[in-house]
């Protein structure tokens, strides 16, 4: 009797000790996991279609994602806010379109310290290998080569053109540039670059300016390469405003003013797979989550898009906005 | 029983609490089920009525608020979370000539971003000119977009959610109407409304909001059937086709004509060289560095002021602008007068030059953007609805002029001594420095200022404060030893008396009997010589001891610790001295009967003990005068005798006076002891007691010592008189 009566209240008490246990589970019991997605900025034609390649990851693979971006392309203090607060609300992973390669170094290792797998898009921070980080880039090299062909392609080889948008800041425009001028060296010796003006703060009105002063200064130009979206936009109104709609051909980078390539004011725009580059990106924190080595480089073929393949199946879901079931991302 | 009674009080307390926090849930449950709609009003433009920004700049205009952004996605948001089937309508009117504005409803999560909130949405685009309706949760799903080309200017904008059909209404200034109305099989239930741009700048007047019911839909619809949302994720078709381009291309010629440069521009840093006999009309670009309450325009080379004689429209920070007027010189800067402004540009970069408030007073950085810090002195009210920060560093003191027309932030919350850091254009007008001051900073909105350090911590308030608090501690530790002190001293005193008591009821009962015995036995023996003999010693030797016990159980009785019972037991021992002898004793005390701290009464009563033995034993004396005085801070015992006296001699005092002294010292008592034939012996203690205790008086000793070791006897002995008949 005594030990059953000792018994007793143990065992209700391992009972009671059982049941808040399993409660505790139950409330610690954590929902999908959630990846911070944070581009340049959200709303334009190259990020939506970027979103839509990873929500569409995630959703497949039982991911949420947290998306967002400050509301200008160049506010670099905003958007190390956004990619702070994956720390602060544990997310498991972040996939990051940084403004700058050089400011991001510190904020990126203050993640990787904390084990949290970054991805970076669209361009390369130059960090020490860590297993995980990883970047999946547009294959800038591919880009510049698909520029000078074109310029190649359309002046036949010879003629005189102007190279806007050069930005040091960040490595990938660096790369495009470098590989335009590197074939169009080697695959056209007759077609000189006038003139190579920086473009270093993403901002349309200060490409416009250097993309009048180069039409009035260097009346000669057959051609404009503009590197950068903004760069492209610029072009663009300093071409109308300079009355030179069609003698200058405009080739520019990264898909954001496009209906131009249908009246002809631009000749067409090296843009990116966006899609794709979600989709891999995704792909890369998934693999991170389950202790899955990733390749540290993953690069993603651009497309040349023209007037002729504008409107192409496989052209579209690069540059238009989508429907998504956004609340369920 | 008690015990049962006790334990049931928190159980009844936690239950009081249970019970209140249950009242207060459903009190907030019912008033939150009492809001779900909002009542028919119109909504006031005062954006410190609720309005809540989520990035932009906002500001109330005359009946009007306005988002002077062209970021992408700003939004001001405004009511209650839980309304659920209500109507918006606003006029609505763009500024920028390509973005789009609009109303948002049942918006919840609202973050600063492009898309990040939860809600429905419908407004005007002129990109393409078109009115849209649609869905953000984080992302962006349109519903309906319509063409609507003629829609410049102001338009009138209804936006009505009721269940799950969402409905928008656009009329222009000609009365040109349409209507988009979809049904969303998922609809977000609740929210609050709001204003949201996106890449332009906007205007909002005219707000008013109401309950929404289905006959409100039916009217408001028209017979119009809803489109219904698809959500399963696809890609519309290429809108880009040949015959929709000019909607595209259109807006964009529009904007390139628009922002066209002005090829003659000339650079502002030659326009300081400029004498005012030169001067005529100059065109300029350049950067917004401040648009209120003046407006500066800086390029690489220099700044200008520019004056304008009317409104100027939404010019903001970052706008790049181009400018003409004519152009004169005030003492330090270049200024455009009567100028006509044109914004090309938003959001470009300005980096502000590093300097220091002492560099700043030269008035050479006058008008340019700059970076400085100091401490901040104090705030007040400025015109304008800004505010004026005092600012001190570097020996000079300035003003800092914060515009609060952006409802973004607040610099209200700035405390006095914080070390800020603020950017800014330098300006050395009378009408920001009052002449008091050498420079005062326009500081554009209170973004624009960081506070790099907290007040310092230790104000002298604060040292005050903490000083206080350490002495009221010091004085709890104090009292706290000094009790310890006394408990453990009433204990000695109880065990002691305990002893006594026990000596009393053993010893000193069995040498009475013992006593008794034996004077029987001598008495039955008296015959018995030699037997006789040594009964009387033996009897001698008991009474002795019994005189001994009694002795000790007297020395060992605590029975003094007050004035009356000293000076009383004090003559108690005169008198005994006295037996059979012709001393005069008088004993006086004076005072009020408190107690007197343990071993001070002790020590007042073994020196007046000692004192009074020397008087009757020793000088002959015919009068004895014992009087102890008890104030508030101190005991004071004199014995005066009228005997022959002694001679004092401080180097070979007697052994009684060398205790007397020791025993003065142990409680930091001040003794002093003067002699004379004429007027005999006088003893005078002082002795400390109240606030002083024992561990302090001993703390007082020892620092006696320590200093000056010659003071260990604390007494004084006044050899003015040459006597000596003290016990030594």
């Amino acid at each position: 009797m005594n030990s059953h009566s000792t018994c007793r209240p143990a065992a209700a008490g391992f009972a009671y000790l059982l049941a808040f246990v399993s409660l505790l589970a139950v409330g610690c019991h954590r929902g999908p996991q959630t990846i911070a997605v944070i581009p340049r900025t959200c709303g334009t034609r190259l990020w939506e279609p970027f979103h839509l390649g990873a929500a569409t990851t995630a959703r497949e693979n039982g991911l949420h994602i947290y998306w967002n971006a400050p509301t200008q392309e160049n506010d670099v203090e905003k958007q190390i806010g956004f990619a702070r607060l994956t720390l602060e609300r544990h997310y498991s992973g972040i996939v990051i379109a940084p403004d700058e390669s050089l400011v991001f170094r510190t904020p990126v290792q203050r993640l990787l310290e904390g084990h949290i797998p970054v991805v970076v898009v669209d361009d390369n921070l130059g960090l020490p290998y860590d297993p995980n980080l990883s970047y999946v880039l547009n294959d800038e090299v591919a880009g510049g080569q698909l520029a000078a062909r074109r310029v190649t392609a359309l002046l036949h080889g010879k003629g005189s053109i102007a190279l806007l948008g050069i930005n040091p800041k960040l490595q990938s425009i660096a790369t495009r540039e470098r590989s335009f001028e590197e074939t169009l060296d080697r695959e056209a010796p007759g077609i000189r670059i006038a003139a190579s003006e920086f473009g270093d703060d993403l901002s349309v009105p200060h490409e416009q300016q250097i993309a009048e002063d180069v039409l009035q200064s260097s009346p000669r130009i057959d051609a404009i390469v503009a590197l950068s979206g903004s760069a492209t936009r610029g072009a663009y109104y300093a071409k109308i405003d300079s009355g030179k709609a069609s003698q200058v051909l405009l080739i520019g980078f990264d898909q954001d003013l496009l209906p131009p390539i249908r009246s002809g004011e631009i000749d067409s725009v090296v843009i990116q797979n966006s899609p794709e580059i979600g989709h891999r990106a995704i792909e890369n924190i998934l693999s991170r989550l389950k202790h899955n080595p990733v390749p540290q480089v993953v690069s993603v073929q651009p497309f040349l898009l023209t007037r002729e393949n504008l409107d192409s199946p496989w052209a579209s879901p690069m540059w238009q906005n989508a429907q998504f079931p956004w609340s369920e991302q | 029983m008690s015990a049962l009674r006790l334990s049931r009080k928190p159980v009844v307390a936690a239950l009081a609490v249970l019970l209140a926090a249950a009242l207060l849930g459903w009190w907030g449950f019912a008033r939150r089920t009492h809001a779900q709609t909002p009542q028919f009003s119109a909504i006031s433009t005062d954006l410190s009525q609720g309005w809540i920004p989520f990035g932009g700049a906002w500001r109330s205009g005359p009946q009007s608020i306005i988002g002077d952004s062209e970021d992408r996605g700003p939004k001001l948001m405004n009511g209650s979370p839980d309304w659920k089937n209500y109507f918006v309508e606003a006029d609505v009117r763009l500024l920028g000539i390509y973005g789009d504005a609009g109303i948002i409803v049942r918006s919840t999560g609202e973050e600063e971003g492009v898309d990040s909130y939860h809600g429905y949405f419908a407004g005007v685009r002129n990109m393409d000119n078109s009115f849209l309706l649609g869905r953000a949760d984080y992302g962006w799903n349109l519903f309906i977009a319509k063409s609507v080309p003629n829609f410049a200017g102001w338009y009138h904008l209804k936006l009505l959610a009721y269940q799950c059909s969402i409905a928008a209404e656009i009329t222009n200034a000609a009365g040109l109407k349409e209507i988009s109305y979809a049904n969303d099989p998922h609809c977000l239930t609740q929210g609050r409304f709001g204003f949201k741009s996106y890449e332009t700048s906007a205007e909002w007047k005219n707000v008013r909001i109401g309950p929404a019911a289905q006959a409100d839909l039916l009217r408001f619809t028209e017979g119009l059937a809803p489109v219904t949302v698809n959500y399963d994720s696809h890609v519309p078709e290429s809108d880009y086709s040949t015959s929709a381009l000019d909607q595209y291309i259109d807006p964009l010629r529009r904007e390139a004509e628009e922002h066209k440069f002005q090829l003659r521009t000339q650079p502002i840093g030659t326009l300081g060289l400029i004498h005012s006999a030169d001067s005529g009309q100059a065109t300029i670009r350049g950067i917004v560095t401040i648009a209120h309450p003046v407006l500066y325009v800086q390029d690489p080379t220099g700044t200008i002021l520019i004056k304008t004689d009317s409104s100027i429209g939404p010019v903001r920070v970052g706008d790049e602008v181009e400018a003409q007027g004519v152009l004169s010189n005030d003492d330090l800067s270049p200024v455009l007068d009567h100028a006509t402004v044109q914004l090309l540009w938003p959001n470009s970069q300005i980096l502000p030059i590093v300097v220091t408030p002492f560099e700043l007073a030269s008035g050479r950085n006058s008008g340019r953007f700059v970076e400085t810090d100091g401490i901040l002195l104090s705030q007040s009210a400025a015109p304008n609805r800004s505010l004026a920060l005092r600012i001190e560093n570097d020996s000079q003191e300035f003003y800092a002029i914060v515009s609060n027309d952006d409802a973004t932030t607040s610099a209200a919350h700035l405390q006095p001594g914080s070390r800020l850091r603020l950017r800014g254009v330098a300006s050395s007008d009378p009408a920001f420095t009052n002449n008091l001051v050498p420079f005062a900073i326009l500081v554009p909105s209170p973004a624009n200022i960081q506070v790099i350090g907290p007040p310092p911590r230790w104000t002298p308030m604060h040292i005050a404060l903490v000083t206080g608090i350490l002495l009221l501690l010091a004085g709890a530790l104090h009292l706290l030893l000094s009790h310890i002190q006394r408990w453990r001293h009433e204990a000695i005193l109880r065990e002691r008396e305990r002893i006594a008591l026990e000596i009393h009821d053993t010893l000193a009962q069995s040498f009475a009997g013992i006593a008794f015995q034996l004077q029987a036995m001598r008495s039955d023996a008296v015959a018995n010589r030699p037997i006789r003999e040594q009964l009387e010693i033996a009897l001698n030797m008991v009474r002795r001891s019994h005189k001994e016990a009694k002795q000790s159980i007297k020395s060992i009785e605590p029975a003094i610790d007050n004035g009356p019972s000293i000076a009383e037991s004090l003559r108690q021992v005169a008198e005994q001295l006295n037996a059979g002898q012709s001393l005069a004793i008088h004993s006086t005390s004076q005072g009020p009967a408190r107690r007197i701290p343990q071993a001070v009464a002790e020590t007042i009563f073994r020196i007046g003990q000692e004192a009074i033995f020397n008087s009757a034993r020793h000088s002959g004396a015919t009068t004895l005068d014992i009087n102890l005085d008890v104030q508030r801070n101190t005991a004071q015992l004199v014995i005066k005798d009228n005997g022959t006296g002694f001679i004092v001699d401080t180097d070979h005092y007697g052994f009684g006076l060398r205790g007397m002294s020791r025993r003065a010292a142990s409680v930091a008592a001040h003794l002093e002891v003067s002699s004379s034939p004429q007027t005999g012996t006088t003893v005078v203690l002082s002795a400390p007691i109240g606030q002083i205790s024992v561990l302090s008086q001993r703390s007082i000793r020892w620092f006696r010592q320590f200093s000056d070791p010659e003071a260990d006897t604390n007494g004084k002995f006044n050899n003015s008189d040459q006597h000596s008949h003290i016990d030594r």
